[in-house]
């Protein structure tokens, strides 16, 4: 039955006679589309066979995940020297009994995907041409040493990503900050967790939960907020709504503008308008502290309350004055959640014991996303669920590696190892001389530059060609992340990246390696192997699995080359190396000396011991017989506590409990004002808010989850997901295709009809890397004022029928023949 | 009555010619089999019609059902767009089927020995030994257009088919397991797996 038009048209013909019907048939004469489905067909069923339970292999070698921050463990399987599946470890501590999700199970596939990058390419008269890493090398050597020389060492910029492995990040760190003396590096964490670092440094005065994911079994309340758990972090939520299958007294909160799979586990469900949730949390800690449920000896002990500024403290009567004006009713009217539901979440999150808070990209991707985080922190502080088994605020991180490689490494703009701030002068003073940089810095200074560089937003705006005067930044390198697709307003950032000496690294063609002046062919993560932190502060090794494809290399291997041509060979004490695993265990030594003084410590996590453990290991480790730390801040618990003089704190004999973060050991609790006021706001010409998130089959830009067959089939391209009373409204239906606009930029989507958002919302998928469907262009850039952090959730927006449904279900990526053209088609 | 009426009887009484098939569906809105038999004049509007040229023609090799439209779920399901409800001149899809709710054409089941989500269940249960072979999915639940009416998640992870399911197929093109998804649609008019002869699903699988 399954027959082309063609071969339709002939066969129709036989059939009418047969059937007498003995009407004329419309017929034209058309390519045959049925065919496209049945040419993607056959990979699918190629590598279809391949799970784990039927397939032999030689052995199993143990790594993480190579997508979202949960950090699930995982075993490779090789044979003959190739990878032919992945399983769960049963043994693991955060993907319990070894589940893994959809994309897990399948990301080995990718790594023989024909579209991978074998070569090295240099743009030649706009056309990427093949050349021998030699010549790559060499071209960046002689631009990068031209613009130190013309424009300042600033004028070289490095963005890293969340999922380049510890050992590389902080390579690339170390070159930059100590041996160029540039803090003009960044990385693509500053998109989706920036603001929780500030929040976590303002409030606790240092990063990353006290807590862990054990919190989630320990827990008899848990709030989620900004977080579709379920697509995003699909293996801890199972953890947690197995958890409360088990445990149905166990409260369940979530506070999100879109009933999300995540919310049908919740016993209340907080309906709020994008970028008002901070009234809920005000709302909350009013109700809290109104009822009487605040802890009074928690409070004493461990808060200092703060102005909403930061600039000098407060009384805890004047805080209560300041939320005061967060009635339940105001609330309501503002967020459009109802005000029986704020008292109902206070009462619960207050008086259950035990309350754990999950949030993620719904907070920090915010105008005021660091403020957000804060007054989650005070909601914890107020009502002492802090440092008690169950009881934390925890942020979850969005990439595997973003906690351990970007965080710790402290390779952000701002940071130096330790995530310290740069600005720090003793800190500074010890990594420089850690590093040795006035022995081997080649900028004449001889020192870490105490000022911060830009972010990632402001990077962009400011990187550009040699004749763009007002654009200080002249290069970049960029590893592991796709910043022409990330970036928000894009209209702007392209032209920025194109003009630019831009160095791409990545595996596969992408829309920012097709705006680079070079692409170097990277290796995929189990090619080489490497360190990856996860959210719960825990450092799992990935060890080499395979060789690497033939023509490609390692981002380490790249970081060392570049280091050598530049006069660093010696401060990289690595560089000189040839085994891969060599290499990145010598940077990760160096790194572990480097914060061994910090409450991050890893000193206890050599390698040796990596390798071995199958659960891999969470910090503060001092030494190598220490277990790791379930819970920080807490005698006992924290080994901080052992010593605290080693670390350079200050903790009273006799506290059980100490915030040492801070000089007086006292959580912030800040008096943040709830009005989103550099959000983006709906007007009569752009009536829709527009929010954007992940889907569960689906990774970030969609290099690698569109190359599955599996995946992609599963989500083949973006949609926009609108209310059904606002679709009645503009007469459409399910699939037309609309015209999505914001004052940047626009996409045309097909139409999804719900009833599970707020009426007035929208919500577009992010991973399309289709031109017309690529969601960033419509994304608001503003950032939040402290952290630097793009507003992905926020957007003005008004929506016009094109046309009626159109199969889009192309599971478009960028080809490489596209490389040589920088439109986005 | 002309030659034409009798061989087109002929043809429409033909004791084979009902070749019911798993993931196989007629249209949306489309009448009783029987009925649709006789009232098809295998004109192929609603096949030009499909925007997302998701209907196809069965061919010769299909006895009396040459030239009618079907449904062919595992490579593009019906997407309940409506187009083609429309456009048939005889009444053999029913032009009253504007809204998707009112679709049903087959009704999707799950194999609960295949599909990730139940072995996930079974391993969290106890029933199965972990092996690290479980993989976490929800993409027929993303997919269905009918989300949290037709299909629900039980105990937020078994999802679970009611009976407000349309038969529209898309679960099955999305579903990620191959070759054989682990889920299903028996068309309307398809009695069910045992007596659906030859082309019974568990046969296929080699159960039976």
């Amino acid at each position: 039955m399954d027959i082309s038009r063609r071969n339709l048209i002939k066969t129709t013909l036989a059939a009418s006679a047969a059937a007498a019907a003995g009407l004329t048939i419309g017929c034209k004469k058309k390519e045959a589309p049925q065919t496209e489905t049945s040419a993607q067909a056959p990979q699918a069923t190629t590598t279809a066979a391949a799970t784990p339970s039927t397939v032999a292999v030689d052995n199993w070698v143990k790594g993480v995940c190579r997508m979202c921050g949960t950090g699930c463990s995982i075993y490779v399987g090789v044979k003959d020297g190739k990878m032919v599946a992945i399983k769960g470890n049963v043994d693991s501590k955060t993907n319990t009994k070894g589940f893994l999700c959809i994309k897990g199970m399948n990301i080995w596939k990718v790594a023989y995907h024909p579209d991978r990058l074998t070569t090295p390419l240099i743009r030649k008269n706009g056309k990427l041409e093949p050349a021998t890493w030699d010549e790559a090398l060499t071209l960046i050597e002689t631009k990068f040493k031209e613009f130190h020389k013309k424009y300042g060492y600033d004028s070289v910029a490095y963005y890293g990503s969340g999922q380049c492995t510890t050992e590389e990040s902080y390579t690339f760190n170390k070159i930059w900050k100590g041996g160029f003396g540039s803090n003009m590096m960044d990385g693509n964490p500053r998109l989706c967790m920036a603001s929780a670092v500030a929040g976590y440094l303002s409030s606790f005065g240092s990063d990353e939960p006290a807590g862990a994911y054990e919190d989630i079994e320990n827990a008899k309340c848990i709030f989620i907020t900004g977080s579709n758990t379920s697509e995003a972090h699909p293996i801890l939520f199972r953890r947690i709504s197995s958890y409360k299958r088990q445990n149905p007294n166990v409260k369940i909160i979530v506070c999100e503008p879109r009933k999300t799979q995540t919310s049908k586990i919740a016993d209340l469900w907080m309906p709020s308008l994008p970028g008002t949730d901070l009234a809920i949390f005000n709302g909350m800690a009013r109700e809290i502290i109104k009822n009487d449920w605040h802890n009074k000896e928690f409070i004493a002990r461990h808060a200092r309350f703060t102005q909403g500024d930061g600039s000098q403290a407060a009384t805890f009567d004047e805080y209560i004055k300041f939320i005061d004006k967060y009635t339940p009713e105001y609330v309501e009217k503002v967020t459009g959640c109802p005000a029986a539901s704020v008292k109902q979440a206070a009462e619960w999150f207050a008086k259950s014991g035990a309350t754990l808070s999950l949030w993620c990209m719904g907070l920090n991707q915010r105008s005021n996303g660091v403020w957000a985080n804060n007054l989650i922190h005070n909601l914890h502080v107020i009502t002492g669920n802090i440092g008690k088994p169950g009881a934390d605020s925890f942020s979850l991180t969005g990439q595997p590696n973003a906690c351990g490689g970007v965080r710790e490494t402290g390779s952000l703009a701002h940071l130096l190892p330790g995530c310290k701030p740069v600005t720090i002068e003793p800190w500074r003073k010890h990594v420089e001389s850690y590093w040795k940089v006035a022995e081997h810095s080649i900028n004449p200074s001889k020192a870490i530059n105490p000022k911060p560089g830009f972010p990632a937003v402001k990077l962009f705006s400011s990187l550009g060609g040699e004749n763009e005067a007002d654009k200080p930044v002249k290069a970049v390198l960029i590893s592991t992340t796709n910043p022409a697709q990330t970036l928000p307003n894009l209209n702007k950032f392209v032209p920025n990246i194109k003009n630019a000496f831009t160095v791409v690294i990545d595996i596969f063609p992408t829309r920012t390696a097709q705006l680079a002046s070079v692409v170097l062919p990277a290796s995929f993560l189990y090619e080489k192997g490497g360190v990856y932190g996860c959210s719960e502060r825990r450092s799992f090794l990935t060890q080499k699995a395979i060789e690497p494809l033939e023509g490609t290399r390692a981002d380490l291997w790249i970081a060392c080359q570049i280091a050598k041509r530049m006069g660093l060979e010696k401060y990289i004490a690595w560089s000189n190396e040839e085994d891969i695993v060599k290499m990145a265990e010598m940077a990760w030594n160096d790194y572990i000396g480097c914060t061994a003084n910090t409450e991050k410590t890893l000193a206890g996590a050599t390698y040796k011991r990596l390798k071995e453990s199958t659960t891999g290991v969470q910090w503060p480790c001092p030494s190598e017989d220490h277990p790791g730390t379930y819970k920080r801040y807490v005698k006992g618990m924290d080994p901080i506590f052992d010593d605290p003089k080693r670390y350079g704190y200050n903790i009273p004999a006799d506290a059980d409990m100490f915030f040492y973060g801070r000089p007086d050991g006292k959580i912030n609790v800040f008096m943040r004002d709830a009005e989103p006021k550099a959000s983006e706001k709906i007007s009569k010409e752009y009536p829709f808010l527009m929010t954007t998130g992940r889907v569960i089959e689906q990774w970030h830009t969609g290099t690698m989850t569109m190359r599955i067959p599996e995946t992609a089939a599963a989500h083949p391209n973006s949609y926009i997901e609108i209310h059904v009373n606002d679709a009645k409204k503009l007469g459409l239906s399910q699939g037309d295709m609309v015209k999505v606009e914001s004052v940047r930029g626009e996409n045309i989507l097909p139409v999804r009809v719900v009833n599970m958002t707020l009426e007035g919302v929208c919500f577009v998928p992010m991973h399309d890397q289709k031109g017309n469907r690529m969601v960033n262009f419509i994304c608001s850039d503003v950032v939040d004022a402290t952290s630097g952090e793009p507003d992905y959730k926020v957007s003005a927006v008004k929506i016009t029928k094109v046309s009626g449904p159109q199969k889009v279900d192309d599971r478009y990526v960028v080809t490489k023949a596209e490389l040589d053209s920088p439109t986005f088609s | 009555m002309s030659i034409f009426d009798n061989i087109k009887n002929a043809l429409n009484s033909f004791p084979v010619k009902s070749t019911y098939k798993i993931n196989r569906m007629r249209p949306p809105g489309s009448v009783d089999d029987d009925l649709f038999m006789k009232l098809c004049i295998r004109c192929a509007r609603c096949v030009e019609a499909c925007p997302y040229r998701v209907l196809r023609r069965s061919s010769a090799t299909k006895n009396a059902e040459i030239g009618t439209p079907y449904i062919y779920a595992e490579v593009a399901g019906c997407q309940l767009c409506m187009k083609c409800t429309s456009v048939c001149p005889t009444g053999a899809i029913d032009s009253s089927t504007v809204e998707m709710h009112q679709v049903a054409i087959g009704v999707a089941r799950i194999n609960e020995d295949t599909c990730m989500n139940h072995l996930y269940a079974k391993v969290e249960s106890g029933e199965l030994e972990p092996t690290g072979n479980m993989a976490l999915c929800n993409s027929c639940l993303n997919t269905c257009p009918l989300k949290d009416e037709a299909i629900y998640l039980k105990d937020g992870i078994i999802p679970t088919i009611t009976d407000k399911c349309t038969g529209c197929g898309l679960c099955v093109e999305r579903c990620p397991i191959t070759p054989i998804k682990a889920i299903y649609v028996v068309p309307k008019n398809m009695p069910d797996e045992e007596t659906a002869g030859y082309y019974n699903y568990l046969k296929r699988i080699g159960k039976k």
